[in-house]
Protein backbone atom coordinates (compact mmCIF):
# COMPACT_ATOMS: atom_id res chain seq x y z
CA UNK A 1 0.00 0.00 0.00
CA UNK A 2 3.03 2.27 0.43
CA UNK A 3 3.54 2.33 -3.31
CA UNK A 4 -0.11 3.23 -3.84
CA UNK A 5 0.30 6.18 -1.48
CA UNK A 6 3.48 7.28 -3.21
CA UNK A 7 1.75 7.18 -6.60
CA UNK A 8 -1.18 9.16 -5.21
CA UNK A 9 1.13 11.82 -3.76
CA UNK A 10 3.05 12.04 -7.02
CA UNK A 11 -0.14 12.96 -8.85
CA UNK A 12 -0.24 16.24 -6.94
CA UNK A 13 3.34 16.95 -5.78
CA UNK A 14 7.03 16.54 -6.34
CA UNK A 15 7.95 13.91 -3.77
CA UNK A 16 11.30 13.31 -2.11
CA UNK A 17 12.24 10.94 0.66
CA UNK A 18 13.13 12.21 4.13
CA UNK A 19 13.53 8.83 5.78
CA UNK A 20 12.45 5.22 5.50
CA UNK A 21 12.71 2.13 7.67
CA UNK A 22 11.48 -1.41 7.13
CA UNK A 23 11.86 -3.69 10.14
CA UNK A 24 9.74 -6.58 11.41
CA UNK A 25 9.93 -5.09 14.91
CA UNK A 26 8.09 -1.87 14.06
CA UNK A 27 4.95 -3.37 15.56
CA UNK A 28 2.53 -2.93 12.67
CA UNK A 29 2.80 -5.89 10.29
CA UNK A 30 -0.64 -5.38 8.73
CA UNK A 31 -0.04 -4.66 5.06
CA UNK A 32 -3.72 -4.07 4.36
CA UNK A 33 -3.96 -1.06 6.68
CA UNK A 34 -2.14 2.10 5.63
CA UNK A 35 -1.75 4.71 8.35
CA UNK A 36 -1.01 8.17 6.94
CA UNK A 37 0.11 10.94 9.29
CA UNK A 38 -0.07 14.65 8.59
CA UNK A 39 1.83 16.83 11.06
CA UNK A 40 1.48 20.37 12.46
CA UNK A 41 -0.15 23.15 10.41
CA UNK A 42 -0.40 26.04 12.93
CA UNK A 43 -3.12 27.89 11.06
CA UNK A 44 -3.85 31.46 12.15
CA UNK A 45 -6.20 34.07 10.72
CA UNK A 46 -4.99 36.32 7.94
CA UNK A 47 -5.59 39.36 10.09
CA UNK A 48 -3.38 37.98 12.85
CA UNK A 49 -0.69 36.85 10.40
CA UNK A 50 -0.50 40.33 8.94
CA UNK A 51 -0.59 42.11 12.28
CA UNK A 52 1.92 39.74 13.89
CA UNK A 53 4.50 40.08 11.08
CA UNK A 54 5.25 36.38 11.46
CA UNK A 55 8.02 35.02 9.28
CA UNK A 56 6.33 31.63 9.15
CA UNK A 57 2.76 30.68 8.33
CA UNK A 58 1.35 27.39 7.11
CA UNK A 59 3.28 26.21 4.06
CA UNK A 60 1.81 25.15 0.72
CA UNK A 61 -1.80 25.28 1.84
CA UNK A 62 -3.14 24.69 -1.67
CA UNK A 63 -0.89 21.66 -2.04
CA UNK A 64 -2.17 20.21 1.22
CA UNK A 65 -5.75 20.54 -0.02
CA UNK A 66 -4.73 18.54 -3.08
CA UNK A 67 -2.91 15.97 -0.94
CA UNK A 68 -6.00 15.48 1.20
CA UNK A 69 -8.05 15.07 -1.96
CA UNK A 70 -5.61 12.45 -3.23
CA UNK A 71 -5.78 10.63 0.12
CA UNK A 72 -9.56 10.65 0.02
CA UNK A 73 -9.49 9.14 -3.48
CA UNK A 74 -6.98 6.53 -2.31
CA UNK A 75 -9.22 5.66 0.63
CA UNK A 76 -12.41 5.45 -1.40
CA UNK A 77 -10.75 3.33 -4.06
CA UNK A 78 -8.98 0.98 -1.66
CA UNK A 79 -9.27 -2.68 -2.62
CA UNK A 80 -11.61 -4.92 -0.66
CA UNK A 81 -10.05 -5.76 2.69
CA UNK A 82 -7.68 -2.80 2.56
CA UNK A 83 -8.09 0.42 4.49
CA UNK A 84 -6.48 3.83 4.51
CA UNK A 85 -6.56 5.73 7.82
CA UNK A 86 -5.55 9.37 7.81
CA UNK A 87 -4.47 11.05 11.04
CA UNK A 88 -3.66 14.68 11.68
CA UNK A 89 -1.24 14.81 14.59
CA UNK A 90 -2.44 18.06 16.18
CA UNK A 91 -1.71 21.77 16.11
CA UNK A 92 -4.07 22.21 13.18
CA UNK A 93 -4.83 25.64 14.60
CA UNK A 94 -2.45 27.87 16.52
CA UNK A 95 -4.61 29.43 19.20
CA UNK A 96 -1.51 30.53 21.08
CA UNK A 97 -0.37 32.80 18.29
CA UNK A 98 -3.92 33.88 17.47
CA UNK A 99 -4.99 35.26 20.86
CA UNK A 100 -3.35 35.79 24.25
CA UNK A 101 -6.26 34.08 26.04
CA UNK A 102 -9.01 31.87 24.68
CA UNK A 103 -12.45 32.89 25.91
CA UNK A 104 -15.28 30.43 25.87
CA UNK A 105 -17.77 32.90 24.44
CA UNK A 106 -15.53 34.00 21.57
CA UNK A 107 -15.15 31.53 18.75
CA UNK A 108 -11.47 32.02 18.11
CA UNK A 109 -11.34 28.73 16.22
CA UNK A 110 -13.92 29.92 13.67
CA UNK A 111 -11.99 33.17 13.33
CA UNK A 112 -9.07 31.10 12.05
CA UNK A 113 -10.87 28.38 10.09
CA UNK A 114 -12.98 30.87 8.14
CA UNK A 115 -9.75 32.06 6.54
CA UNK A 116 -8.79 28.49 5.58
CA UNK A 117 -12.15 27.06 4.54
CA UNK A 118 -10.89 24.86 1.68
CA UNK A 119 -8.24 23.22 3.85
CA UNK A 120 -10.50 22.73 6.86
CA UNK A 121 -13.27 21.30 4.68
CA UNK A 122 -10.80 18.90 3.06
CA UNK A 123 -9.42 17.82 6.44
CA UNK A 124 -12.87 17.32 7.94
CA UNK A 125 -14.39 15.69 4.87
CA UNK A 126 -16.54 12.79 6.14
CA UNK A 127 -15.29 10.60 3.29
CA UNK A 128 -11.69 11.16 4.40
CA UNK A 129 -12.75 10.35 7.97
CA UNK A 130 -9.49 11.69 9.38
CA UNK A 131 -8.67 11.28 13.05
CA UNK A 132 -7.53 14.67 14.36
CA UNK A 133 -5.41 15.10 17.47
CA UNK A 134 -5.21 17.91 19.97
CA UNK A 135 -1.83 19.61 19.87
CA UNK A 136 -0.53 21.91 22.56
CA UNK A 137 -1.20 25.02 20.47
CA UNK A 138 -4.83 24.03 19.96
CA UNK A 139 -5.57 22.08 23.12
CA UNK A 140 -8.10 24.72 24.14
CA UNK A 141 -10.34 23.54 21.30
CA UNK A 142 -11.83 21.23 23.92
CA UNK A 143 -14.00 24.21 24.87
CA UNK A 144 -16.04 23.94 21.66
CA UNK A 145 -18.50 21.15 20.94
CA UNK A 146 -17.60 21.01 17.25
CA UNK A 147 -14.10 19.84 18.22
CA UNK A 148 -15.29 17.18 20.67
CA UNK A 149 -14.02 14.46 18.36
CA UNK A 150 -10.37 15.41 18.70
CA UNK A 151 -8.21 12.85 20.48
CA UNK A 152 -5.07 12.94 22.65
CA UNK A 153 -3.61 9.51 22.04
CA UNK A 154 -4.31 6.39 20.02
CA UNK A 155 -2.72 2.99 20.36
CA UNK A 156 -2.86 0.34 17.64
CA UNK A 157 -3.34 -2.39 16.52
CA UNK A 158 -6.42 -2.61 18.75
CA UNK A 159 -5.98 -6.29 19.62
CA UNK A 160 -2.32 -5.97 20.65
CA UNK A 161 -1.15 -2.32 20.74
CA UNK A 162 2.46 -1.84 19.62
CA UNK A 163 2.28 1.72 18.28
CA UNK A 164 1.54 4.84 20.31
CA UNK A 165 0.44 7.99 18.49
CA UNK A 166 0.50 11.33 20.33
CA UNK A 167 1.08 14.93 19.32
CA UNK A 168 4.45 14.85 21.09
CA UNK A 169 4.25 17.84 23.42
CA UNK A 170 4.09 15.36 26.30
CA UNK A 171 7.74 14.53 25.70
CA UNK A 172 8.67 18.18 25.55
CA UNK A 173 7.16 18.72 28.97
CA UNK A 174 8.96 15.76 30.43
CA UNK A 175 12.20 17.40 29.38
CA UNK A 176 11.44 21.01 30.21
CA UNK A 177 9.13 20.76 33.19
CA UNK A 178 10.39 18.14 35.62
CA UNK A 179 7.98 19.42 38.27
CA UNK A 180 5.12 18.16 36.15
CA UNK A 181 6.77 14.89 35.26
CA UNK A 182 4.35 12.92 37.41
CA UNK A 183 1.24 14.89 36.60
CA UNK A 184 1.27 15.00 32.84
CA UNK A 185 1.60 11.29 32.05
CA UNK A 186 -1.13 10.64 34.60
CA UNK A 187 -3.31 13.19 32.86
CA UNK A 188 -2.69 11.73 29.44
CA UNK A 189 -2.63 8.03 30.11
CA UNK A 190 -4.50 7.34 33.32
CA UNK A 191 -7.95 8.74 32.72
CA UNK A 192 -9.37 7.04 35.79
CA UNK A 193 -7.96 9.87 37.86
CA UNK A 194 -11.04 11.95 38.45
CA UNK A 195 -9.58 15.30 39.38
CA UNK A 196 -7.74 17.22 36.72
CA UNK A 197 -4.12 17.14 37.90
CA UNK A 198 -3.14 20.20 35.96
CA UNK A 199 -5.22 23.13 34.87
CA UNK A 200 -5.20 23.76 31.16
CA UNK A 201 -4.64 27.45 31.64
CA UNK A 202 -1.58 26.61 33.68
CA UNK A 203 -0.40 24.30 30.90
CA UNK A 204 -0.47 27.13 28.41
CA UNK A 205 1.30 29.53 30.75
CA UNK A 206 4.02 27.04 31.59
CA UNK A 207 4.72 25.80 28.12
CA UNK A 208 3.94 28.71 25.84
CA UNK A 209 6.86 30.20 24.00
CA UNK A 210 6.59 33.86 23.08
CA UNK A 211 3.50 33.90 20.81
CA UNK A 212 4.71 37.15 19.28
CA UNK A 213 8.05 35.70 18.24
CA UNK A 214 8.09 36.60 14.57
CA UNK A 215 11.07 34.42 13.70
CA UNK A 216 10.18 30.87 14.66
CA UNK A 217 7.88 28.54 16.59
CA UNK A 218 9.85 25.35 17.27
CA UNK A 219 12.83 25.33 14.93
CA UNK A 220 15.24 28.16 15.65
CA UNK A 221 17.06 27.08 12.50
CA UNK A 222 15.78 24.99 9.59
CA UNK A 223 15.63 21.30 10.43
CA UNK A 224 18.27 19.16 8.71
CA UNK A 225 16.43 16.33 7.06
CA UNK A 226 19.08 14.62 4.98
CA UNK A 227 19.67 14.32 1.28
CA UNK A 228 16.05 14.34 0.07
CA UNK A 229 16.46 12.19 -3.02
CA UNK A 230 13.61 11.79 -5.42
CA UNK A 231 11.71 8.54 -5.20
CA UNK A 232 11.73 7.49 -8.82
CA UNK A 233 13.71 4.41 -7.89
CA UNK A 234 12.80 1.79 -5.30
CA UNK A 235 12.50 3.22 -1.79
CA UNK A 236 15.31 1.73 0.33
CA UNK A 237 14.50 -0.35 3.39
CA UNK A 238 16.54 2.00 5.52
CA UNK A 239 17.32 5.56 4.55
CA UNK A 240 18.49 8.50 6.64
CA UNK A 241 17.56 6.85 9.96
CA UNK A 242 19.00 8.40 13.09
CA UNK A 243 20.60 5.76 15.32
CA UNK A 244 20.30 6.88 18.92
CA UNK A 245 23.62 6.65 20.72
CA UNK A 246 25.58 7.36 17.54
CA UNK A 247 27.59 10.56 17.30
CA UNK A 248 25.73 13.29 15.45
CA UNK A 249 22.37 11.55 15.53
CA UNK A 250 19.45 13.92 15.95
CA UNK A 251 17.48 12.32 18.76
CA UNK A 252 15.30 15.11 20.17
CA UNK A 253 12.54 13.61 22.39
CA UNK A 254 13.58 10.02 21.58
CA UNK A 255 14.58 9.15 25.14
CA UNK A 256 11.34 10.60 26.51
CA UNK A 257 9.34 8.61 23.97
CA UNK A 258 11.13 5.38 24.89
CA UNK A 259 10.69 6.06 28.62
CA UNK A 260 6.96 6.68 28.11
CA UNK A 261 6.55 3.53 26.00
CA UNK A 262 8.30 1.50 28.68
CA UNK A 263 6.13 3.02 31.43
CA UNK A 264 2.93 2.16 29.52
CA UNK A 265 4.23 -1.34 28.78
CA UNK A 266 4.98 -1.88 32.42
CA UNK A 267 1.66 -0.55 33.70
CA UNK A 268 -0.58 -2.18 31.11
CA UNK A 269 1.45 -5.26 30.19
CA UNK A 270 1.83 -4.10 26.59
CA UNK A 271 4.64 -4.10 24.04
CA UNK A 272 4.68 -0.58 22.64
CA UNK A 273 7.80 -0.23 20.52
CA UNK A 274 7.00 2.56 18.07
CA UNK A 275 5.94 6.12 18.88
CA UNK A 276 4.56 8.48 16.22
CA UNK A 277 4.62 12.23 16.84
CA UNK A 278 4.56 15.67 15.21
CA UNK A 279 5.25 18.73 17.36
CA UNK A 280 8.98 19.29 16.82
CA UNK A 281 8.69 20.35 13.15
CA UNK A 282 11.73 18.18 12.45
CA UNK A 283 10.92 15.14 10.35
CA UNK A 284 13.03 12.06 11.06
CA UNK A 285 13.01 8.42 12.13
CA UNK A 286 15.09 7.55 15.20
CA UNK A 287 15.80 4.01 16.31
CA UNK A 288 17.68 2.05 18.95
CA UNK A 289 17.90 -1.65 19.60
CA UNK A 290 17.85 -2.81 23.22
CA UNK A 291 18.37 -6.53 23.80
CA UNK A 292 17.03 -7.31 20.32
CA UNK A 293 14.04 -5.08 20.92
CA UNK A 294 13.67 -2.11 18.59
CA UNK A 295 12.39 1.25 19.84
CA UNK A 296 11.48 3.67 17.09
CA UNK A 297 10.38 7.30 17.04
CA UNK A 298 8.68 8.47 13.85
CA UNK A 299 8.61 12.27 13.91
CA UNK A 300 6.42 13.26 11.00
CA UNK A 301 7.64 16.86 10.62
CA UNK A 302 5.35 19.82 9.90
CA UNK A 303 3.73 22.11 7.35
CA UNK A 304 5.30 25.21 8.88
CA UNK A 305 8.88 26.46 9.15
CA UNK A 306 11.65 25.13 6.93
CA UNK A 307 13.85 22.12 6.46
CA UNK A 308 17.20 21.92 4.75
CA UNK A 309 18.84 19.03 3.01
CA UNK A 310 22.56 18.40 2.99
CA UNK A 311 24.19 21.22 1.10
CA UNK A 312 20.96 22.18 -0.61
CA UNK A 313 18.68 25.18 -0.35
CA UNK A 314 16.18 25.21 2.44
CA UNK A 315 12.58 24.55 1.55
CA UNK A 316 9.24 24.82 3.37
CA UNK A 317 8.38 21.84 5.55
CA UNK A 318 5.55 19.95 3.82
CA UNK A 319 5.75 16.41 5.09
CA UNK A 320 3.59 13.32 5.17
CA UNK A 321 4.48 10.05 6.91
CA UNK A 322 3.07 6.58 6.50
CA UNK A 323 3.20 3.26 8.34
CA UNK A 324 2.10 -0.06 6.86
CA UNK A 325 3.43 -3.63 6.80
CA UNK A 326 6.22 -2.83 9.29
CA UNK A 327 7.56 -0.13 7.01
CA UNK A 328 7.68 3.58 7.84
CA UNK A 329 8.31 6.35 5.33
CA UNK A 330 8.43 10.12 5.55
CA UNK A 331 8.07 12.19 2.41
CA UNK A 332 8.77 15.84 1.70
CA UNK A 333 6.37 17.37 -0.83
CA UNK A 334 6.67 20.37 -3.12
CA UNK A 335 4.05 21.88 -5.42
CA UNK A 336 4.35 20.76 -9.01
CA UNK B 1 -31.56 54.47 69.44
CA UNK B 2 -28.21 55.79 68.22
CA UNK B 3 -26.76 54.09 65.17
CA UNK B 4 -23.34 52.50 65.44
CA UNK B 5 -21.52 52.87 62.05
CA UNK B 6 -18.97 50.20 62.91
CA UNK B 7 -21.66 47.68 63.85
CA UNK B 8 -23.66 48.52 60.72
CA UNK B 9 -20.59 48.02 58.54
CA UNK B 10 -19.89 44.67 60.21
CA UNK B 11 -23.51 43.62 59.68
CA UNK B 12 -23.35 44.63 56.00
CA UNK B 13 -20.19 42.63 55.48
CA UNK B 14 -21.71 39.60 57.24
CA UNK B 15 -24.88 39.77 55.15
CA UNK B 16 -22.77 40.10 52.02
CA UNK B 17 -20.73 37.05 52.94
CA UNK B 18 -23.87 35.04 53.68
CA UNK B 19 -25.39 36.03 50.32
CA UNK B 20 -22.22 35.14 48.44
CA UNK B 21 -22.02 31.77 50.18
CA UNK B 22 -25.72 31.14 49.55
CA UNK B 23 -25.66 31.95 45.86
CA UNK B 24 -22.38 30.21 45.17
CA UNK B 25 -23.87 27.18 46.91
CA UNK B 26 -26.89 27.37 44.62
CA UNK B 27 -24.56 27.51 41.65
CA UNK B 28 -22.82 24.36 42.80
CA UNK B 29 -26.12 22.63 43.35
CA UNK B 30 -27.31 23.53 39.87
CA UNK B 31 -24.09 22.19 38.38
CA UNK B 32 -24.27 18.91 40.24
CA UNK B 33 -27.97 18.32 39.74
CA UNK B 34 -27.92 18.49 35.95
CA UNK B 35 -31.62 18.68 35.04
CA UNK B 36 -31.43 16.99 31.67
CA UNK B 37 -29.31 14.70 29.53
CA UNK B 38 -28.65 15.23 25.83
CA UNK B 39 -28.16 12.38 23.38
CA UNK B 40 -25.13 13.38 21.36
CA UNK B 41 -24.32 13.02 17.66
CA UNK B 42 -23.87 9.51 16.21
CA UNK B 43 -20.10 9.82 16.60
CA UNK B 44 -20.44 10.03 20.38
CA UNK B 45 -23.06 7.40 21.17
CA UNK B 46 -23.27 3.62 21.09
CA UNK B 47 -25.96 3.50 18.39
CA UNK B 48 -26.44 5.00 14.97
CA UNK B 49 -30.22 4.60 15.09
CA UNK B 50 -32.63 3.48 17.78
CA UNK B 51 -33.07 0.20 15.89
CA UNK B 52 -29.54 -0.89 16.85
CA UNK B 53 -29.86 -0.02 20.55
CA UNK B 54 -28.00 -2.26 23.02
CA UNK B 55 -30.29 -4.81 24.68
CA UNK B 56 -30.47 -5.34 28.45
CA UNK B 57 -29.40 -7.24 30.40
CA UNK B 58 -26.08 -7.15 28.58
CA UNK B 59 -25.11 -10.39 26.88
CA UNK B 60 -21.63 -11.12 25.54
CA UNK B 61 -22.11 -9.12 22.33
CA UNK B 62 -23.65 -6.23 24.28
CA UNK B 63 -20.71 -6.16 26.69
CA UNK B 64 -18.24 -6.15 23.78
CA UNK B 65 -20.13 -3.34 22.09
CA UNK B 66 -20.18 -1.15 25.16
CA UNK B 67 -16.52 -1.86 25.91
CA UNK B 68 -15.52 -1.07 22.34
CA UNK B 69 -17.23 2.31 22.72
CA UNK B 70 -15.56 3.03 26.05
CA UNK B 71 -12.11 1.96 24.79
CA UNK B 72 -12.56 4.42 21.93
CA UNK B 73 -13.19 7.07 24.60
CA UNK B 74 -16.77 7.46 23.38
CA UNK B 75 -15.66 8.34 19.85
CA UNK B 76 -16.99 5.77 17.39
CA UNK B 77 -14.84 7.19 14.59
CA UNK B 78 -11.92 5.45 16.29
CA UNK B 79 -13.51 2.01 15.78
CA UNK B 80 -11.04 -0.11 13.86
CA UNK B 81 -8.35 2.55 14.13
CA UNK B 82 -7.06 2.18 17.67
CA UNK B 83 -7.61 2.39 21.41
CA UNK B 84 -7.81 5.76 23.16
CA UNK B 85 -8.51 4.63 26.74
CA UNK B 86 -6.35 1.75 27.91
CA UNK B 87 -8.08 1.54 31.29
CA UNK B 88 -11.68 1.57 30.12
CA UNK B 89 -12.23 -2.17 30.49
CA UNK B 90 -10.99 -2.21 34.07
CA UNK B 91 -12.63 1.04 35.11
CA UNK B 92 -16.09 0.28 33.77
CA UNK B 93 -16.11 -3.43 34.64
CA UNK B 94 -18.40 -2.88 37.68
CA UNK B 95 -21.00 -1.05 35.56
CA UNK B 96 -20.89 -3.66 32.81
CA UNK B 97 -21.16 -6.39 35.41
CA UNK B 98 -24.17 -4.71 37.05
CA UNK B 99 -25.92 -4.27 33.71
CA UNK B 100 -25.40 -7.93 32.89
CA UNK B 101 -28.22 -8.69 35.34
CA UNK B 102 -31.92 -7.96 34.91
CA UNK B 103 -32.65 -4.59 36.52
CA UNK B 104 -35.60 -2.30 37.15
CA UNK B 105 -35.78 1.46 37.57
CA UNK B 106 -35.95 0.89 41.31
CA UNK B 107 -32.56 -0.83 41.20
CA UNK B 108 -31.02 2.38 39.87
CA UNK B 109 -31.76 3.99 43.22
CA UNK B 110 -30.31 1.07 45.18
CA UNK B 111 -26.99 0.57 46.92
CA UNK B 112 -25.39 -1.37 44.06
CA UNK B 113 -26.15 1.38 41.54
CA UNK B 114 -24.84 4.03 43.91
CA UNK B 115 -21.53 2.19 44.01
CA UNK B 116 -21.01 2.40 40.25
CA UNK B 117 -22.84 5.55 39.16
CA UNK B 118 -21.84 9.02 40.26
CA UNK B 119 -25.04 10.87 39.34
CA UNK B 120 -28.66 10.18 38.54
CA UNK B 121 -31.30 9.15 38.12
CA UNK B 122 -32.19 11.92 35.67
CA UNK B 123 -35.51 11.57 33.89
CA UNK B 124 -35.33 14.40 31.36
CA UNK B 125 -33.61 13.04 28.25
CA UNK B 126 -33.45 15.20 25.12
CA UNK B 127 -33.11 13.30 21.86
CA UNK B 128 -33.66 15.42 18.75
CA UNK B 129 -34.21 12.27 16.70
CA UNK B 130 -37.51 11.59 18.50
CA UNK B 131 -40.81 12.87 17.14
CA UNK B 132 -42.02 13.79 20.62
CA UNK B 133 -40.43 14.47 23.98
CA UNK B 134 -39.46 11.27 25.75
CA UNK B 135 -41.68 10.35 28.66
CA UNK B 136 -40.07 10.23 32.08
CA UNK B 137 -41.95 6.98 32.67
CA UNK B 138 -40.03 5.35 29.82
CA UNK B 139 -36.48 6.59 30.13
CA UNK B 140 -33.95 7.25 32.88
CA UNK B 141 -30.26 8.19 32.81
CA UNK B 142 -27.30 7.62 35.14
CA UNK B 143 -23.79 9.01 34.91
CA UNK B 144 -20.29 7.62 35.39
CA UNK B 145 -17.21 9.65 34.53
CA UNK B 146 -17.83 11.43 31.25
CA UNK B 147 -20.65 9.19 30.10
CA UNK B 148 -24.42 9.13 30.47
CA UNK B 149 -25.99 5.68 30.50
CA UNK B 150 -29.55 6.08 29.22
CA UNK B 151 -31.94 3.26 30.05
CA UNK B 152 -35.18 2.64 28.17
CA UNK B 153 -38.09 0.86 29.86
CA UNK B 154 -40.99 1.36 27.46
CA UNK B 155 -43.59 -0.91 28.99
CA UNK B 156 -42.71 -1.47 32.62
CA UNK B 157 -40.05 -0.71 35.21
CA UNK B 158 -37.82 -3.36 33.66
CA UNK B 159 -34.78 -1.85 31.90
CA UNK B 160 -34.86 -3.17 28.35
CA UNK B 161 -32.41 -1.14 26.31
CA UNK B 162 -29.31 0.99 26.76
CA UNK B 163 -27.65 3.91 25.00
CA UNK B 164 -24.32 5.28 26.23
CA UNK B 165 -23.34 8.79 25.18
CA UNK B 166 -20.66 11.31 26.07
CA UNK B 167 -21.58 14.13 28.37
CA UNK B 168 -21.55 17.61 26.89
CA UNK B 169 -18.69 19.12 28.75
CA UNK B 170 -16.20 21.90 28.31
CA UNK B 171 -13.67 19.83 30.20
CA UNK B 172 -11.48 17.46 28.20
CA UNK B 173 -12.68 13.88 28.38
CA UNK B 174 -10.97 11.88 31.06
Amino acid sequence: MHDGLLSALQTVAEVSLVSSLKDDRLGFPNNKDLRVFIPDLHLISEARRTAGHFRFATNNEDLLVKVLGALKKLKLEAAEGEQVNVTHLGDVLDLWREVPHVKHNEDTAAQITNDHAALMNALRDPDLDATIFFGNHDFELYKWASYAGLVRRVLFPEEDPRVLVVHGDLFDWLEALPDLIQQIPVYLFAPNVESTPIELGEMREKTMPDPNNTEHIKCATPALVGALPGVEDRVPEEFNVQHAGTAGAYTLLFEQAVATAKAINSEHDLKISTVVIGHTHHARIVRRTEADKLFTLIDCGAWIEDCISEGKHQQPNSQVAALCGNEARIYQLRPR
Amino acid sequence: MRSNPRRERTCSVLIGVILVVFFSGCGTWRTLQQPYVVVREAQFRTEKTSSDRVGLPLDESGRLRVLQYLKAEGNTRLYGKGIADLEAEKRYAPVVQLLSHALTTDDLKGAEAKKVFQAGPVYQVIDARERFALSDTQVVAMKTGSYWWIFYHPTSKKLEQLLVTRDISTKPLR
